[in-house]
């Protein structure tokens, strides 16, 4: 009875394994047969999917920005502005914006894919007056890229060049940006940086005003800890060589003897972690280091900065942003004046302390449509006793509502 | 020079050192790359390119970009 069991529990198994092999063997039989009869011909060949699509978006955007302090990045030129002789340094008014941004990439084989873009804006300045219309100015950039994705797992590498051409009422801001750019994804990247003044030869109080030629050099790397937290590191080194058609002032001022030109070494490193906690929600802290080393001694400073941030997805391209920052500044060769306003070897370093908020929040309007608000708050406070760095102990808001469309 | 040479020797080693130690080295699609100690942070990939995308191009720290100079009341001051 034992046996017979036995024998009725292996003939199922012993035909199932025979028509096992009976499939597989009609299988690559079939599969012999449509190679050795050429019906493969008949079947459309898959094409393996090309690294680039061909696609061209048009994105305009137009901002309106109101900044309490306007003067902050921009010079007020002592020989040219009409704005110099005024008692207040703060400037106040509202910055409206407009651009289009036409973007096209085009395949170029499997592998490698053209981009170009250009980009105008047009800024207007409203405020004091109407003082501030010499900082109306219109922006073209040009740029093209040639990529190149050898595989789908490897990233692209690029090389780029991008032409920047700034006219502002005021003749003395006039410039061409040249930036030449070689990348490995986002692991590597080499930028040079040509910066040329249409008028370099009119001796200047400002570095902001003179012409220079940076590299920079960066790479990154992120760190996958665990599934809902990552760390990302960065690290930047810039060396920015200056023109040389500095005024008197400036001169005596940094100490720069004449005919020399300045050049910056900086070196930034980044570390920033990433948790998330829900589907929704991103959490970052951020530690920031600056080391600005200069030929120039008074051109030395050092920073330090730490932030928070929450990033709220609400949905679709709709989200919300807040980050809080402190930053600490040291300049290494410039001592606070004090209060009688004399120099001295012995006396305290300069040290800023800042204090930043930034929130944002991007709404959804339509499928091509978003407004984005962002409202920034800096709290700047100077070690300086001085009343001629009064200003530097200020309160700094922007407040922008940008409309962004894209087709 | 010796500076560069430094630095391409500490990346080689931090290159090495990541191939040695059995993590899991992968290009995630935004380009950045990837060492994986733990389980994958995949899964989170789609708020995370939301959030980058959402993050400008700052230059977070780097005071120079807000530099210039203020004249008023007949002085100059670079800040």
């Amino acid at each position: 009875m034992r046996q017979r069991s036995h024998q009725f529990q292996f003939k199922p198994t012993f035909y199932m394994f025979v028509i096992v092999l009976l499939l597989a063997k009609v299988s690559l039989a079939s599969a012999q047969l449509q190679r050795e009869y050429g019906q493969e011909l008949f079947q459309q060949e898959m094409e393996a999917p090309t690294a680039f699509e061909s696609n061209l978006t048009i994105d305009y955007q137009v901002s309106n920005i109101y900044n309490n302090h306007v003067e902050f990045g921009l010079s007020i030129d002592p020989n040219t502005s009409s704005l110099a002789t005024r008692e207040d340094p703060q400037l106040k008014g509202v910055i409206n914006r407009a651009g289009v941004n036409f973007q096209g990439t085009l395949p170029l084989g499997k592998r490698f894919g053209l981009t170009l873009q250009y980009y105008p804006q047009f800024e207007n300045y409203i405020g004091e007056n109407g003082k501030l219309n010499e900082f109306d100015a219109f922006t073209d950039l040009f740029l093209t890229e040639l990529s190149f994705r050898p595989t789908e797992q490897f990233p692209t590498l690029s090389v780029s060049h991008q032409l920047q051409r700034l006219d502002r009422n005021d003749d003395a801001f006039d410039n061409l940006q040249r930036q030449i750019s070689f990348r490995f994804g986002k692991l590597l990247e080499y930028n040079l940086y040509l910066n040329r003044f249409d008028d370099d030869l009119t001796q200047r109080a400002d570095f902001l005003l003179i012409g220079s030629t940076m590299h920079q050099g960066r790479a990154r790397i992120q760190l996958g800890i665990l599934k809902a937290l990552l760390a990302k590191f960065e690290y930047s080194v810039e060396q920015e060589n200056y023109k040389d058609n500095l005024n008197n002032l400036l001169e005596g001022i940094t100490g720069i003897a004449k005919g020399e030109s300045r050049t910056d070494l900086r070196n930034l490193v980044s570390a920033k972690l990433i948790q998330i906690p829900a589907s929704r929600v991103l959490l970052q802290q951020e530690l920031n280091l600056l080391l600005s080393n200069s030929n120039v001694d008074f051109y030395d400073f050092s920073t330090i900065e730490a932030a928070v941030g929450a990033f709220y997805k609400i949905n679709g391209e709709s989200w919300a942003r807040l980050r809080l920052s402190r930053l600490r500044i040291n300049f290494g060769d410039r001592r606070v004046r004090g209060t009688e306003g004399i120099l001295g070897a012995n006396l305290e370093k300069r040290q800023d302390n800042q204090f930043g908020l930034n929130f944002q929040i991007n709404w959804q309007l339509h499928k091509y449509l978003t407004l984005l608000a962002d409202y920034q708050l800096t709290r700047n406070d100077t070690n300086e006793d001085n009343e001629i760095f009064e200003f530097l102990n200020y309160t700094h808001n922007i407040v922008s509502l940008t409309l962004q469309g894209s087709y | 020079m010796t500076r560069l040479w430094l630095g391409c020797a500490v990346l080689v080693i931090l290159l090495g050192s990541i191939g040695f130690s059995g993590c899991v080295t992968t290009f995630t699609p935004s380009g950045q790359l990837q060492i994986g100690l733990s389980a994958s942070a995949n899964e989170t990939a789609d708020i995370l390119a939301d959030f980058e995308a959402s993050e400008a191009s700052t230059v977070a720290g780097d005071v120079t970009k807000k530099a210039g100079s203020i004249c008023a009341g007949g002085a100059c001051i670079i800040y």
